[in-house]
């Protein structure tokens, strides 16, 4: 039987392969390698080691130095963060929450997880769980300025639906007033504005998300989480494009960084 | 993912035994499930290296008895003793096989089967003096006749009753 130095041996061997396929946009065979990593490391340090009963049915565990539990622990949340970056590329955010939360629970200081479950949950729409998990993170982290600024927008414009909604519904209730209409449309042609001024691709990535990408289709490829962010906002009735163009270089560059 | 009732797994224990399970038994295991989910037919055995053959075999067991068990994945709350017929007969083993069952039910995620190979140990404590719980499980009793004592004296509401 291998031993446990050999067993994480083989499973940093499976993680470094997970991250080469996923490198090459080979999301299918890195989430494959992930896995079997997963399935060699979890139960190496196995929690209930340390119940004195546990220990007393088994006297011959417990041969698990507090290195090795820790090079355990941290390779879980690592390997765990990057099958959330693979789980985004997907478009799978039920799934991405949830492997973040796995690596979470094996290293709470892991900040690509943290990070990831925050983005995962923006595109869910649950504004108020993607702002908790980056204002934990701290502003210093990269990127985290943008996504709390996305946040920002999303939820401004969440109001803005309600609002007219509303308006709509309750006549007697408070009404959007023409000026404030009027307002509105201006702002909206402005920010349209900046953002085709703002990248070279911005025509492409504008018809993209000008209807609704099906939820079942994975993408694959660079324009994954663009697209991503572009749904989330798609949304809302009133998307304009300039939300989130300005913010998904940044989410790409995050996504792409595996240790 | 259509025809995936049917298909079959191959699954590899610690020791490098084959073992050749229904797509049905191997979603008990969330750990598998979610695996499968993932990656769809992975085209090679999956390596179990923290499960023993014997003990794979035990599981399997377990998971094959109650595949079109509907409330397989409702964890019966804290009754202790509404353990089945078939379940308790299953857990008449010696205890470093519960032990390992323990492990593999938390390794592999089959949350029945944790619940029921833990509440055997519960039931295996439950109306014993300390001094009969260490005497089953070979543990030793490591306070001192004064410290004994003032444990005692903190939980004595436990014996009042």
């Amino acid at each position: 039987m291998a031993t446990l130095q050999d067993k994480i041996t083989s499973a940093l061997a499976s993680k470094d392969m997970g991250n080469e396929a996923f490198k090459q946009g080979d999301i299918h065979n890195a989430l494959k390698q992930y896995h079997i990593a997963i399935l060699a490391l979890s139960g190496l340090d196995n929690q209930m080691a340390g119940v004195p009963m546990m220990s007393a049915m088994n006297p011959q565990n417990g041969q698990v130095s507090e290195e090795q539990k820790n090079v355990i622990k941290t390779n879980l949340a690592v390997v765990y963060a990057n099958m959330a970056a693979c789980h985004l590329k997907r478009n799978n955010y039920k799934r991405a929450i949830d492997v973040c939360n796995s690596a979470l629970k094996n290293d709470p200081d892991n900040v690509k997880a943290k990070f990831r479950r925050g983005q995962a949950k923006s595109a869910e729409g649950n504004i108020a769980g993607a702002e908790a998990d980056f204002l934990s993170l701290g502003e210093n982290v990269p990127g985290v300025k943008a996504e709390l600024e996305k946040l920002k927008k999303m939820s401004k414009e969440a109001e803005e639906k309600q609002r007219r909604t509303m308006g709509g519904f309750l006549s007697r209730g408070r009404i959007v007033t023409e000026e404030e209409e009027l307002e509105l449309e201006r702002e909206k042609a402005a920010e349209a504005e900046a953002a085709a001024a703002s990248s070279s691709s911005t025509s492409t990535k504008t018809t993209a998300s000008t209807k609704p990408i099906p939820k079942s289709k994975p993408t694959v490829g660079s324009k994954a989480s663009t697209k991503q962010k572009a749904k989330a906002v798609v949304k809302e009735e009133e998307y304009t494009p300039s939300t989130w163009s300005g913010t998904a270089p940044k989410i790409q560059e995050l996504a792409e960084g595996e240790e | 993912m259509s025809s995936s009732s049917h298909s079959q797994i191959l699954l590899t224990s610690s020791e490098g035994t084959e073992f050749l399970i229904d797509r049905d038994i191997a979603d008990k295991s969330m750990l598998l499930k979610c695996m499968l989910e993932d990656i769809g037919e992975i085209g090679q055995a999956i390596p179990l290296p923290n499960v023993s053959g014997p003990i794979l075999t035990k599981v399997i067991e377990y998971c094959t008895h109650h595949r079109n068990n509907p409330n397989f994945q409702s964890a019966n709350d804290d009754a202790a003793a509404d353990i089945g017929e078939w379940d308790l007969e299953y857990c008449k083993v010696d205890q470093g096989t519960l032990y390992e069952l323990i492990l593999a039910a938390n390794y592999l995620d089959i949350k029945p089967l944790l619940d029921l190979t833990c509440k055997t140990v519960a039931n295996m404590i439950k109306a014993k003096t300390p001094e009969e719980i260490r005497k089953t499980f070979n543990i030793t009793n490591d306070f001192t006749p004064e410290e004994e004592d003032q444990v005692r004296r903190e939980n004595n509401w436990v014996d009042e009753k």
